[in-house]
């Protein structure tokens, strides 16, 4: 036995400590964060969804489930759902594919680890440079635009596309190669020893073995992807090409106009949209879990 | 050995790729006014050197943009705080709740998960209401609290 299990031993016996019993004790420890957390975001959540239900006046009615009639028979929201619901897929795909790539290629060559350092690096840009400078590289009169004369509606996709890559990858290269790091060494040259093939290595042991890093890499992708609206508003306006008319832009028009019940119900209905593909997602990655743990 | 040779290669490219902007971010803060300004506004092609290296920009920033600085201590000021604050909530809490397993517990765990798939105009009037409740508009606090608690480090 190691000597940290055996401090960790004699810490669980001290204490008695039981995963399963929770001490009032400890409470406290979480009260300040969660009630801070309620008074922030729950409490705000509640009021939108409550004006949700409630009619846009100075003195508002209850209406029911009018404002999400209204919303879901306007053809506008649909576009704007697909389309943010599409770019959320091809954009995370892509990055989890090419992460996973990226951090194998950084782990089987140990000197070049701290690279990913570098890929770190567009994170801390301020949003609007970013913006300005992707107006100079993929702009009307840049030499991308003049060598490859795309069409004009798929490439001002393709450029939020690859900002959204650039910006996102190094994060989850990062994240996957930390996770790499952890699995233990000999758990692989087991395999190897036992004759599995590089490819069986990878499917069977490294990918479950990511898991828990590769829900939290998407957690981040999406809370970011929903984010996207801010370059594509600075890159775009406020009225986008029609393959970038993202749910936010949609909401933004509302927020223009004051409109603020339908507001609400056109962002419930979309967050819940996203959280119900994310509740899918992450039951679908956790559902190894208990045979792991028996 | 050749193999590793190829990778290293291949991923040095791939992590200057990442450097390519920032690059010409620095070549544009470094070239004449007029040029930087041409691209900035999509008229002309980032160049990769410019064509008359100066510091002028620089100079015009500190020289004539007096509240540069303040602005910069504002931001780093509160930067740190939320950092700070967050990393001390997201400790003992992450400790909790991977200490314990409770309905109660996973229930809070998740909903810390979901808060950070909303769109952020949804949170956008109700604070400002709640804000006009407690007399808190038009302070900077109100802007950078709820960051300081938003949950992403917590789980």
């Amino acid at each position: 036995m190691e000597l940290g299990d055996e401090v960790v031993r004699v810490h669980h016996q001290t204490r008695k400590y039981n995963p399963l019993v929770f001490p009032a004790r400890d409470m406290l420890w979480l009260l300040p964060g969660t009630v801070m957390y309620g008074v922030c975001y729950v409490l705000p959540y509640l009021s939108a969804l409550l004006s949700s239900f409630l009619s846009n006046a100075s003195i508002p009615e209850y209406v029911g489930l009018e404002n999400y009639r209204v919303l879901l028979g306007d053809s506008f929201y649909w576009l704007s759902l697909k389309n943010t619901l599409l770019f959320l897929l091809l954009v995370i795909g892509t990055i989890l594919l090419l992460s996973i790539l990226m951090a194998h290629a950084l782990f089987s060559v140990r000197n070049l680890q701290p690279l990913v350092f570098l890929m770190l690096v567009p994170v801390f840009l301020p949003a609007s440079s970013i913006a300005a400078l992707w107006r100079a590289m993929m702009g009307n009169r840049s030499w991308l635009v003049q060598w490859l004369y795309p069409k004009d509606e798929t490439w001002k996709f393709v450029s939020l596309f690859l900002l959204f890559l650039w910006k996102n990858a190094g994060v989850a290269t990062s994240l996957i190669l930390v996770g790499m790091r952890k699995i233990d060494a000999s758990i692989l040259s087991a395999g190897e020893l036992d004759g599995a093939s590089k490819r069986q290595l990878l499917t069977k042991i490294e990918l479950p073995l990511l898991k828990h890093v590769m829900v939290f890499a998407i957690i981040y992708l999406l809370m970011n992807g929903i984010r996207i609206f801010r370059e594509s508003y600075l890159l775009y306006g406020a009225y986008p090409p029609m393959k970038l008319f993202f749910v936010q832009h949609y909401i933004n028009a509302y927020f223009a106009r004051l409109d603020y019940s339908l507001l609400s119900s056109a962002a419930v209905v979309f967050s819940h949209v996203v959280l119900g593909i994310f509740m899918i997602v992450w039951s679908i990655l956790r559902k190894g879990d208990c045979d792991e743990k028996a | 050995m050749k193999k590793h040779r190829i990778l290293s290669v291949l991923m040095m490219l791939c992590s200057v790729m990442f450097l390519v902007p920032i690059f010409l971010l620095l070549v544009q803060a470094c070239s004449p006014l007029d040029e930087a300004m041409r691209v900035a506004q999509g008229m002309a092609t980032p160049k990769l050197w410019p064509s008359s290296f100066s510091l002028h920009q620089f100079a015009t920033l500190f020289s004539s943009y007096q509240d540069f600085w303040e602005r910069f201590l504002h931001d780093l000021l509160w930067s740190v705080t939320i950092s700070l604050v967050q990393v001390f909530l997201s400790v003992i809490n992450g400790y909790i709740l991977a200490k314990y397993q409770n309905k109660l517990l996973s229930l809070l765990t998740v909903l810390f998960t979901l808060t950070m798939m909303i769109p952020m105009q949804m949170f956008l009037i109700p604070t400002y209401r709640m804000a006009q409740g407690v007399g808190l508009l038009n302070r900077s606090i109100i802007l950078y609290m709820p960051l300081a608690f938003f949950p992403l480090g917590k789980i």
